[in-house]
């Protein structure tokens, strides 16, 4: 595979993904609207997206894509003509549909092939069509009028899909009508006008490369490979124009390629005049490539423009586009676009790395040690200035790496949807603060936290139709997914209407799996937290959406991987709310400086609940050697931090500071030598080499240079409470 | 602070590296790393230990910023520790995008080694100890143990533990 096709073949895969994750919201939405009255921009839009796809696969000869998406396209075909409304099981096969495409363009990605996808494409594709031939049974005359205006390339489309009884010659369909407008918006709406400049530029040397070939192209003796080379560059421009929505370059460049096609198979004898056409055709194609790489698509080609026939495409030249009128992608997606820039993300790390860095080498200069005890002041105002630079810095390349929540939220639409058809619930997904932004960071890693928390509000909260009724609320169990920023925290809320947390049920399961001792008596939120424990559900049955107990805990384990927290509440019969508080971003932390013997560490100033300076008198002494430090009329277990280590001597509790961290439900005294002061530290992750250190969450580097290492509270906290 | 890297030396080393190694000494036997493996070699620095690791992870070092472990040699080998004195030096080792500091006595020379002069460890059978060694080669100085950067610096879960258990 030559590195072209493969370029093409990347830039299909990335944009179909991006597509698809915008297609699927919309999909699902429009089942929640009246099934009268479609939404026609978004059916539109879905449709596009189908059709985009189907060119560039056939283009790029995925036909197991062309099969899927052609079936898919039609059905939405007949939707968007108002042919049949929009059922729910048609959106139940789209949405599949979806996803298999997107296992598909995973496949593609691997192995450059979906050839692995034949059997689920077809048997899925069957299922679709069953659905469009229904439509079509449903009503027949206005199924006919809609092929009557099918678009030239979905015509030919059809013709190698096989497609039931869409007309095979293209000339037919160029008769019956206007090809379809706005085609591209979609594909359009995706586009950067740098890409959109890349196509052209690219375009541009096909088109030079195809004219070369026919310029040299002798009607006597003529020679097959320059035939090809010339079918090859055109077939490019078509697969580029398509991808890019430009429909009308996509159609013309068919039509070249169609004849070069014929007489690379010997159908058709090489003659002046037919080489003649050809190279008047490129400069169509020349024509329309300059006016339709502006950044929005020109208006479609009148019918004429799209034959295959040689003689035809003479007379391509002939229309001139007339400037285009205000073409309106959906709104939805419209927003933004022009100007924004892709980025990659490694580079987005490496500037956050470089800035970390600035900023610890910004304060190795202006705090060296070699300056002490003398006073520049000029030197004092140039660190002062670089130090609010590096901070400025420091904040827009943070601002850089924040995205909105919005997507993440709108897979949960999807997520809903299907276990709540699953368990046959009527449930709703409230979304809001879509447009809350999080570190990119946190984006990545709250997905699965999110999707177990949501599937088990559905499968677990939230209680059957019948349930519901009977404590006389409404059928329709509601779910509110919400996001906002508190303070340095950005919080997640699920909330649900359903039946609420059971702590008898709770504390029952975590007796028997001896999470608890049957005696003890811990508090709501202590009960709440005990879902995340693995192993743990309540559920009676288990079901294939939860009810195994793993999840959850995944779910925990990433949010704490985070920083983040979890805060639980829950009315019986009211439903119950979950909190997730995730700090806004990962790369800095609030600390407390502390040094013990040589060593400095930070303890993440969000669990310190307040350090104390403690006599020996408020100390008491179990058997075992657990000390236990009061205070006001509470005891908690003392851990020496140099006890981490095992070796050196302890510090005497008259000598240290006591700091109170809590987690959770836990709190611990850990005895430091010295309290050094309040920082904000960039965290380093402690190198995946060491990973599995315990009590260890990160390293931060300090003024001197000196690597200082982030307590990891809860890792303190468990070992703690394993040892007492 | 930093020694000269070796990169700087020889910045066209780069293609016919294959065969060319870095040899280090400690108790008197010579070891060599391939030199595609080595990024650079630094002195002493201050060491920031860490709990919970094998006993010849000494700790993590700030490279310019970067936060890297260390490994000593002699403990990995399972020889006597020794004092770091103003000969210990740092070869800092990347394997799989991963670098790790590795302490060493006392850094010799760049070597070329035939691949052909290499031969296989002596016993395979011996157990797990010498699954890092790549083969022996005799060269006039003495043998040269060549070490296999990637295994030598693999931590196993049983080391882990060990190390847990004896802090």
């Amino acid at each position: 595979m030559d590195e072209e096709t493969l370029e093409i073949l990347r830039d299909f895969t990335s944009e179909s993904r991006e597509a698809l994750d915008t297609i699927e919201p919309l999909i699902i939405e429009l089942e929640g609207g009246q099934t009268e009255n479609v939404d026609a921009d978004t059916v539109d839009a879905a449709f596009r997206f189908f059709h985009s796809m189907k060119g560039t696969a056939s283009f790029l000869e995925f036909q197991h894509v062309v099969e899927l998406t052609h079936v898919s396209e039609s059905l939405l075909d007949l939707i968007r003509k108002g042919v049949t409304p929009l059922l729910p099981r048609h959106v139940d096969m789209l949405c599949e549909a979806l996803d298999l495409a997107r296992k598909m363009l995973d496949a593609i990605d691997d192995t450059y092939t979906d050839d692995a996808f034949a059997e689920p494409a077809s048997s899925l594709a069957g299922l679709l069509q069953v659905a469009v031939d229904d439509a079509k049974g449903r009503e027949e005359q206005p199924s006919e009028d809609s092929e009557g205006t099918m678009t030239a390339e979905k015509a030919v489309d059809d013709a190698k899909g096989g497609s039931d009884d869409a007309p095979t010659e293209v000339n037919e369909v160029s008769d019956g009508g206007r090809a379809n407008d706005g085609m591209s918006d979609f594909f359009a709406a995706m586009m950067t006008p740098e890409m959109i400049e890349k196509f052209r530029v690219e375009t541009e040397e096909h088109l030079d490369a195809a004219e070369d070939a026919l310029m040299k192209l002798d009607p006597a003796a003529p020679d097959l490979p320059r035939v090809e080379a010339a079918f090859r560059s055109l077939h490019s421009v078509k697969g580029n124009a398509s991808l890019f929505g430009f429909t009308q370059l996509s159609v013309a460049a068919h039509a070249l390629e169609n004849t070069l096609d014929d007489i690379r198979n010997g159908q058709l004898a090489v003659r002046k005049e037919i080489i003649d056409s050809l190279l008047q055709g490129v400069d169509t194609l020349r024509t329309l490539l300059s006016e339709s790489a502006a950044p929005k698509t020109p208006p479609e080609p009148s019918a004429e423009e799209a034959p295959t026939t040689t003689t035809a495409s003479k007379k391509k030249d002939e229309p001139k586009p007339s400037p285009r009128a205000g073409q309106s992608a959906p709104k939805k997606q419209a927003s933004n676009r022009g100007s924004s820039i892709r980025v990659d993300t490694d580079k987005l790390d490496d500037l956050m790395n470089l800035v970390g860095e600035l900023i610890i080498a910004e304060t190795t200069v202006t705090h060296n040690p070699d300056l002490e005890g003398h006073h520049f002041e000029s030197f004092q105002k140039a660190a002062t200035q670089l130090n609010r630079l590096t901070r400025r810095l420091q904040q827009v390349t943070m601002a850089v790496r924040m995205v909105p929540v919005v997507s993440t939220f709108r897979k949960m639409l999807r997520l809903v949807r299907d276990v709540s058809t699953k368990q046959q619930k009527e449930v709703v997904l409230v979304v809001e603060g879509e447009q809350t932004e999080v570190d990119k960071t946190v984006i990545e890693m709250i997905g699965d936290p999110l999707v177990h928390m949501i599937r088990n509000a559905v499968d677990h909260g939230i209680e059957s139709p019948e349930e519901r009724r009977a404590a006389g609320k409404p059928e329709q169990g509601t779910i509110r997914l919400s996001a906002a920023h508190e303070g340095q925290e950005v919080w997640i809320t699920i909330k649900d209407d359903g039946r609420g947390l059971s702590r008898e049920k709770i504390l029952a399961k975590a007796v028997e799996k001896g999470i608890v001792g049957p005696d003890d008596n811990p508090s709501d939120a202590e009960v709440y937290k005990m879902i995340f424990a693995a192993g743990f559900s309540t559920a009676a049955e288990v079901t294939d959406i939860s009810g195994r107990g793993v999840g959850m805990d995944v779910a925990l384990r990433n949010i704490e991987a985070m920083n983040g927290r979890v805060d639980i509440h829950s009315q019986p019969g009211e439903g119950s709310t979950f909190i997730l508080r995730i700090p806004l971003t990962l790369a800095i932390i609030e600390g407390m400086l502390v040094r013990v013997g040589p060593s400095a560490y930070t303890l993440p100033l969000l669990s310190i609940r307040e350090h104390v300076r403690a006599s020996e008198a408020d100390i008491s002494r179990l058997p075992d050697g657990t000390e236990l430090f009061r205070l006001r009329d509470n005891l908690y277990p003392i851990y020496h931090l140099r006890d981490l280590y095992g070796t050196d001597a302890r510090t005497s509790i008259d000598e240290g500071i006591l700091i109170l961290v809590c987690e959770g439900y836990h709190t611990v005294c850990v005895l430091v030598d010295e309290v050094i002061g309040q920082r904000q530290t960039v965290i380093k992750p402690v190198p995946d080499y060491l990973r599995g250190v315990r009590g260890i969450s990160g390293c931060s580097i300090l003024h001197n240079g000196e690597i200082c290492l982030i307590l990891d509270v809860e890792g303190l906290v468990k070992r703690q409470a394993m040892a007492a | 602070m930093d020694a000269p890297t070796l990169q700087s030396e020889e910045p066209t080393l780069e293609s016919e590296d294959v065969d060319r190694y870095l040899t280090f000494t400690t108790d008197d036997m010579f070891y060599a790393f391939p030199i595609r493996n080595v990024t650079e070699i630094i002195g002493m620095q201050t060491i920031t230990t860490v709990p919970d690791v094998p006993p010849f992870i000494k700790g993590v070092i700030n490279l310019r910023g970067k936060v890297i472990p260390l490994m000593d040699v002699r403990l990995r080998l399972g020889l006597q520790g020794v004092e770091y004195n103003d000969r210990t030096c740092i070869i800092v080792v990347e394997v799989t995008d991963r670098n790790v500091g590795v302490i060493v006595d006392a850094v010799s020379d760049v070597l070329t080694i035939d691949t052909a002069q290499i031969e296989p460890p002596p016993d395979y059978r011996s157990g797990n100890d010498t699954h890092y060694i790549s083969g022996m080669a005799k060269r006039e100085e003495g043998i040269v143990v060549v070490l296999d950067a990637e295994e030598l610096l693999r931590i196993s879960e049983t080391d882990t533990r060990r190390g847990a258990g004896a802090s």
